[in-house]
This record gives C-alpha cells, sequence and structure tokens, in this order.
C-alpha cells in the first residue's frame, strides 16, 4: 500500500517534469538517429485528435505585453450634458464584455484629448486582436419593429410597401440572454428573456400584432422577422436567426454585457512590451531563484538529511505548479506570482513545523521512527488550521457567487486563486508527499 | 524558558506609538497614489529606435513614477504628473523625436472598485474572527490575533504613507496586494503559535496563565525565526537584485512579514493574555 502511494507519486511527478519541458530531440549516440523525447503535439489514436502538451504558461500584460487597441467614441449624437455618463458606461460595458470573453486581467483607460474621448483596452497575450477588436467594439443595440403595410396609390396602380416601425421595445430591457439549440433542427439560438417592464411591453406587442411578423434588428440589420402566433405574457422569446453556434455565442455574451451607449471604432491596434519591462521582469526572475537557492542551502544547512526532504518537496511545489498553470490556462501576472511566492513561504513553514516538532519529540525519546511519526502528526493540526484559514481569506478575495459588494475582476481575484492553488498544492507536497517519504524512510507502519 | 511577557509593556507602548504616528502621517500626508488611482496623462514618443535608452534614462530620472512600453518604434509614457509642454519638451531635448498622441487618462481603479475591495478587507477581518473563534473554540483567540492582523496593517499602512512621502513610494494595486498577503500571513503566523498555546492548556504542565503563554512562545521562537528568515532570504533578494519596478513591492512585503512575525509573539500572546484576565475579573 505505501510503497503503491509513493510510486504512484514519482511517476506522477516524472509525467508533470515531462510536461513543463520545453519540445526537444536527443541524438542518442548507438543509434545516431535524433530520438524526440519531448514533441509538441501528440496524437490521440482513437479520438483523432491531436493534443497539446507544450504549452506555455500565459503571462499577464505587466510580464509579457500584449495588444493595445484603442477605440473611438463616438459621440457626435450625444447632448453635451450626458457624455460623461455615456462614456464611462461605454467603458463599464467593454470591461464587461472582455470578462466575458474570457480575456483574464484586461487594463482599460479612458482617454480625453480635448473633446474627443477615447477608450484604451490593453489586452495580455491576445493572439488574434482583430476578432476581439470587432467583438468587444460591436454596439450591440437590439431593436424590435413592427411590420406594417401601406397601400400606397398612385392613379390606377396601388402597391403596397412594406414598413417597419421601431416600437419602445429595445434590447436596454433585456434581463438575461442566453444559447438555446432548437429542439427539432439543433440549430444554435438565442433566447432572451425581458425585465418586469420589457416583458409588459412585449405583450403588449404581441397582442396588438397577432399573425404579423415582429421584425428583430440588431445594429440596424434585420436578423429574423418571426410571425407572432399569440401574446406572449412571460417575456421570453427566442431568436432564431441562421447563426454558427460561434456567432450566437458572442451575440448572447454582448447583449448580457449590455449594448454600447454610443458607436465605437478601432483606431489603433498595436503590440506592446512588458509594463514592467522585460529588463525588470528577467532581473525580479534571477533574483528570485536566487533567494529560492538560499532558502534551499539554508534548509540543508538546518535540517540535514530533512533538509534534502524539504528541497525536494519545495521542487515538487513548483513542478505541479508549472503544470496546473500550464494547463489552466490562468493568466500570471505579478500579483499572481506574489500569491505564489506567498504560498511557497508558507510551504517551507509547513516543512519547517514538521522538522521543528520531530526534533521536540526526539529530546523525548531515542525512537527515531517514533519521533519523526508523533512530530509529524503533532504539526498537522497547525497546518491544517492555518492553511484553512488563508484558503477561507483567498475564498473572500475570489468571490465565486460574484456577490456585488465585493470585487469580481481583476488583479485582487487573480491573486486570490494563485494564493488557493498554491496553498492547496503546498498541503499536497509538503504535507502529503513529506509524510509518504518519511513513512517510508523510518519504515513506519500505516494504520 | 524565555520570559516573553515581561516585556510586554514596552512592546505594546512601542507599537502604540507607532500605530498613531502611522495614523497621524496617513491623515496628514496621505499616499502617494499611482496613476490607478488618481489618473494621468499618456505620451507617445515616435521614431525613437536611435534614442531610446537615453529616453528611457532621461524619464526615468524626471518622473520616477512613469511605466514606459515599447511598442514598435514608439515609446508610450504613462505618468501622473506630466503636461503636453514637459511632454514636447522631452521630445525636443532628442533628434528626430517627435511627440506623438498625448492624452489625458482617467483612473483605471473606480471609485467603485475601491468601495468593493475595501469591504473584502472588512469581510475577510470577520471571516478570521469567526473561523479562529471556531476552530479554537475561543472566542479571545480570534480577537486576539485579529487585534494583531489590524496592527499590522495600519504599521504598514503608516510607513507606507511616510515612505511616499519620503521617498516616493506609491500607493498602487501590488501594494493592495501586498496589504492582502501581510493580512493572510500575519493570521498564519498567529494561529500557528496560538496551536501550540492551546496544547499547553491542554496538557497542564504549567498553572499560571503566564507561564503557558510563556512556554509556547519559548518552544514556537525557533520554527517563528526560521520562518521569517527563509522569507526574508527571497524578499531581501528580490529588493536587491530585482527589477526596479518591483522594488518597492518587495520592500512592502518586506516590511509586511517583518511585521507579520514580530506581532505574533508581542501582540496577539499579550492581547490573549490581557483579555483573558479581564474576562476573568468581569466573570
Amino acid at each position: 500500500m505505501k510503497k503503491n502511494t509513493l510510486s504512484t507519486i514519482i511517476l506522477v511527478s516524472l509525467f508533470f517534469l515531462w510536461f513543463s519541458l520545453p519540445p526537444f530531440s536527443v541524438r542518442i549516440p548507438p543509434m545516431n538517429k535524433s530520438t524526440t523525447i519531448k514533441p509538441k503535439t501528440i496524437r490521440v489514436p482513437f479520438l483523432k485528435k491531436e493534443i497539446n502538451v507544450s504549452l506555455p504558461i500565459r503571462l499577464g500584460l505587466d510580464l509579457q505585453g500584449g495588444s493595445r487597441l484603442v477605440f473611438l467614441l463616438d459621440t457626435a449624437n450625444i447632448n453635451k450634458e450626458n457624455i460623461p455618463d455615456a462614456v464611462s458606461a461605454a467603458r463599464d460595458i467593454i470591461e464587461r464584455r472582455i470578462n466575458f470573453f474570457g480575456v483574464n486581467e484586461p487594463q482599460l483607460s479612458l482617454l480625453k484629448g480635448g473633446n474627443v474621448y477615447k477608450i484604451a483596452v490593453e489586452l495580455p497575450g491576445v493572439k488574434d486582436p482583430t476578432k476581439t477588436a470587432k467583438t468587444i467594439g460591436q454596439t450591440a443595440q437590439l431593436g424590435f419593429s413592427t411590420y406594417k403595410e401601406e397601400v400606397v396609390k398612385q392613379g390606377t396602380q396601388s402597391a403596397t410597401i412594406p414598413t417597419f416601425l421601431p416600437t419602445k421595445l429595445t434590447g436596454a430591457y433585456l434581463k438575461k440572454a442566453s444559447l438555446v439549440f432548437d429542439q427539432k433542427s439543433g440549430s444554435p439560438q438565442v433566447g432572451i428573456q425581458f425585465n418586469k417592464e420589457g416583458a409588459r411591453l412585449f405583450a403588449e406587442i404581441t397582442k396588438n400584432n397577432k399573425k404579423k411578423p415582429l421584425a428583430i434588428f440588431l445594429d440596424n440589420q434585420l436578423l429574423t422577422a418571426p410571425v407572432v402566433q399569440d401574446e406572449i405574457k412571460d417575456g421570453n422569446a427566442v431568436i432564431s436567426g441562421s447563426f454558427k453556434v460561434e456567432e450566437a455565442k458572442t451575440l448572447v455574451n454582448q447583449l448580457n454585457a449590455g449594448a454600447l451607449p454610443v458607436p465605437v471604432r478601432l483606431l489603433e491596434q498595436k503590440t506592446i512590451e512588458p509594463t514592467l519591462g522585460k529588463e525588470n521582469v528577467q532581473k525580479s526572475l534571477i533574483a528570485g531563484v536566487v533567494g529560492l537557492l538560499s532558502v534551499v542551502v539554508f534548509m540543508l544547512v538546518l535540517y540535514g538529511k530533512n533538509g534534502i526532504l524539504a528541497t525536494i518537496s519545495l521542487f515538487l511545489y513548483a513542478l505541479y505548479s508549472v503544470f496546473i498553470f500550464q494547463i489552466s490556462g490562468i493568466v500570471m501576472t505579478l500579483s499572481g506570482v506574489a500569491g505564489f511566492l506567498l504560498s511557497i513561504g508558507m510551504a517551507v513553514d509547513s516543512n519547517i513545523l514538521i522538522y521543528e516538532r520531530i526534533k521536540e519529540e526526539k529530546i523525548r525519546t531515542k525512537d527515531v521512527a517514533l519521533a519523526t511519526k508523533l512530530g509529524f502528526n503533532n504539526a498537522l493540526k497547525a497546518i491544517k488550521q492555518a492553511n484553512t484559514n488563508t484558503l477561507l481569506i483567498a475564498g473572500v478575495l475570489f468571490n465565486p457567487f460574484n456577490l456585488s459588494f465585493l470585487p469580481i475582476s481583476g488583479s485582487v481575484r487573480g491573486f486570490s486563486l494563485t494564493l488557493a492553488i498554491g496553498v492547496v498544492l503546498s498541503l499536497l507536497t509538503g504535507v502529503f508527499v513529506v509524510k509518504n517519504i518519511l513513512w517510508h524512510v523510518y519504515k513506519i507502519d500505516k494504520e | 524558558m524565555i520570559h516573553f511577557l515581561k516585556h510586554t509593556s514596552i512592546t505594546l507602548t512601542l507599537s502604540g506609538l507607532l500605530m498613531v504616528l502611522g495614523l497621524i502621517s496617513v491623515f496628514t500626508y496621505g499616499f502617494n497614489y499611482s496613476i490607478d488611482f488618481v489618473g494621468g496623462a499618456t505620451a507617445e514618443f515616435t521614431a525613437v529606435a536611435k534614442n531610446e535608452q537615453q529616453i528611457r534614462n532621461y524619464v526615468k530620472k524626471n518622473y520616477p513614477s512613469a511605466t514606459i512600453q515599447k511598442s514598435g518604434d514608439n515609446l508610450f509614457i504613462k505618468e501622473k504628473n506630466i503636461t503636453k509642454e514637459d511632454a514636447q519638451k522631452i521630445a525636443n531635448r532628442f533628434n528626430g523625436v517627435r511627440l506623438g498622441a498625448f492624452e489625458i487618462i482617467s483612473p483605471s481603479v473606480s471609485a467603485e472598485n475601491i468601495t468593493k475591495t475595501v469591504t473584502a478587507f472588512a469581510v475577510v477581518a470577520l471571516c478570521i474572527l469567526l473561523y479562529v473563534a471556531y476552530s479554537f473554540s475561543g472566542f479571545r483567540y480570534a480577537l486576539a490575533a485579529v487585534i494583531a492582523m489590524f496592527h499590522d496593517t495600519v504599521l504598514l499602512l503608516g510607513a507606507w504613507s511616510l515612505l511616499g512621502r519620503f521617498f516616493g513610494a506609491q500607493f498602487d494595486i501590488l501594494f493592495v496586494t501586498a496589504l492582502l498577503i501581510i493580512m493572510s500571513f500575519s493570521v498564519h503566523d498567529t494561529i500557528i503559535i496560538f496551536d501550540k498555546l492551546k496544547e499547553e492548556e491542554k496538557s497542564g504542565r504549567y498553572s499560571g496563565l503566564e507561564e503557558k503563554i510563556n512556554a509556547a512562545l519559548t518552544l514556537t521562537i525557533v520554527r517563528s525565526a526560521n520562518t521569517s528568515i527563509t522569507t526574508i532570504l527571497v524578499l531581501a533578494s528580490l529588493v536587491i537584485l530585482g527589477g526596479s519596478a518591483t522594488r518597492w513591492f518587495s520592500i512592502s512585503l518586506l516590511i509586511g512579514m517583518f511585521l507579520g512575525t514580530y506581532s505574533s509573539p508581542f501582540i496577539a500572546a499579550p492581547m490573549y493574555y490581557f483579555l483573558t484576565r479581564f474576562f476573568k475579573k468581569r466573570a
């Protein structure tokens, strides 16, 4: 049993080590042929899919740079006194859209030059900024119009001219949009739910326009014009334009984030260097490595044999974290790295606690195995309590339920996420792995 | 056994004085807020290829809080206190460099987000209070831990106000992160010590509360010292060897870690002692 756990840990660690390496090949002399040890992708036979096994860690604007998009706000059709409100509303909506699209840690700033308002959006490491620019820059104004045929008579000839009359109902009355699929054809649709006032308007419109088409416009373009069958009182509707899944998803996100109060136009698009500066990032990286190495030396001097164990657990801690950051795609900013550093500190602390307790027990008993076991178990309670507390703090700061009075985005959330991951991993490597190795070395039986 | 509580009056007086000093500084000098909080301007310098390093050096020297970003052949400067005239002067100093767009930039951190973050601090304090009270089944432990955390936070804020006033340390988003780290670390450290104290109370080796606390502190002092040394090793190398952009952040963490380590035996433990005596007298 105990041997199995230890071998599993070793195997998993080796896999993580392999996964974290960049792609490389080795020339083995007798074969004289280049052997790929780490490929870029792996083909899974039965799924017929290429899986990327060389994922880079995604870094934030401050560490890696990204792209900078500048949007011009067209405030021409807005009353002067309403401009500041419209501009800040536009900023909030763009920020919400970016968050919906899953780009983490963007930076938005409002620029003002004379009477011209612009919004600069900086996105970390976005590969295709043109597409992002399009989705965040669309006005997404939803409109509903009733259909009317006007009969125009000219002499003896008469013609019917179809016209659309815009109603009061717009996207502003939306409570929620969602992606739904047609039950028969399976094609993607956008389900919308109006708020109270919107539902009332919608009921009125559908009541007065039975058996007539109701046109739905997005940014003044006709999406679809279904025929109203009956009055709809519950304020739910489905837009079934000929969407692709991707398009429907984008529209849902845009509608949920709200329509932009003013049209925006992309002015410029540039790639930018890290805000902290390349040099700075490199220097700090070296400094961090020097710091960690001195910790290793310190632990070796202080705890001898157990110091080696502490070093191993720290190394595994770093390895596991890299793996998690690679596969999760979490964007690491300096705040995130700080959360990570703090959890390294706590991982070292767990180790120190354990070895100090073991030392304490060794004074009482000569039996090293017994002292190890007792010391470890005594330290465990304090470690558990202290780390639960830290997880609790990370939980509040991450705000998983999106409580409106707590921060829901930005660096605080990034920090809390890396902190929580770090704490869990430090418990895994600093306590669970160390326990298994100690139990193996001192041949302690597991009950 | 080291007699920790003997020096309580000195440490508590010292901490109290420093807290008052820090608060005075916060209320009179305030903070040196970064561009994220107060806004500023961005200036774009075009065709900098030849003079890039000189421009960087010049800007760094005259506007220490500015961020400089390169994009293609242009340099973006973001700075709180820069006027269009200033930016034009910079461009004029270097041959061939022109001032491109110059724009006023509004704060990137909205007032709403500041309120939310402050609320988050309060919620965190409340959660810690409840959790420590629950896991140690004693409200006095919880109160003492939160008082120590409050002490660390106030002292760090005070130190930051003074450093901002005299050395240009900025109150930026990274400093908010540092505050969060220090809050977590402070309580982490206190819990470890209280765990030992709880054990002493259970074991009944000593009868007096003072001896129990002293015994617990003596037994955990080596661990506290070792943990501090390891964090100080990492942070000191970041302060000395790390890039200038992260130096102040590392300094804030260094101060905070020191406070967190100091406050557990010298604030949290005596507070527990006084709270216990206070409630016993009233009972």
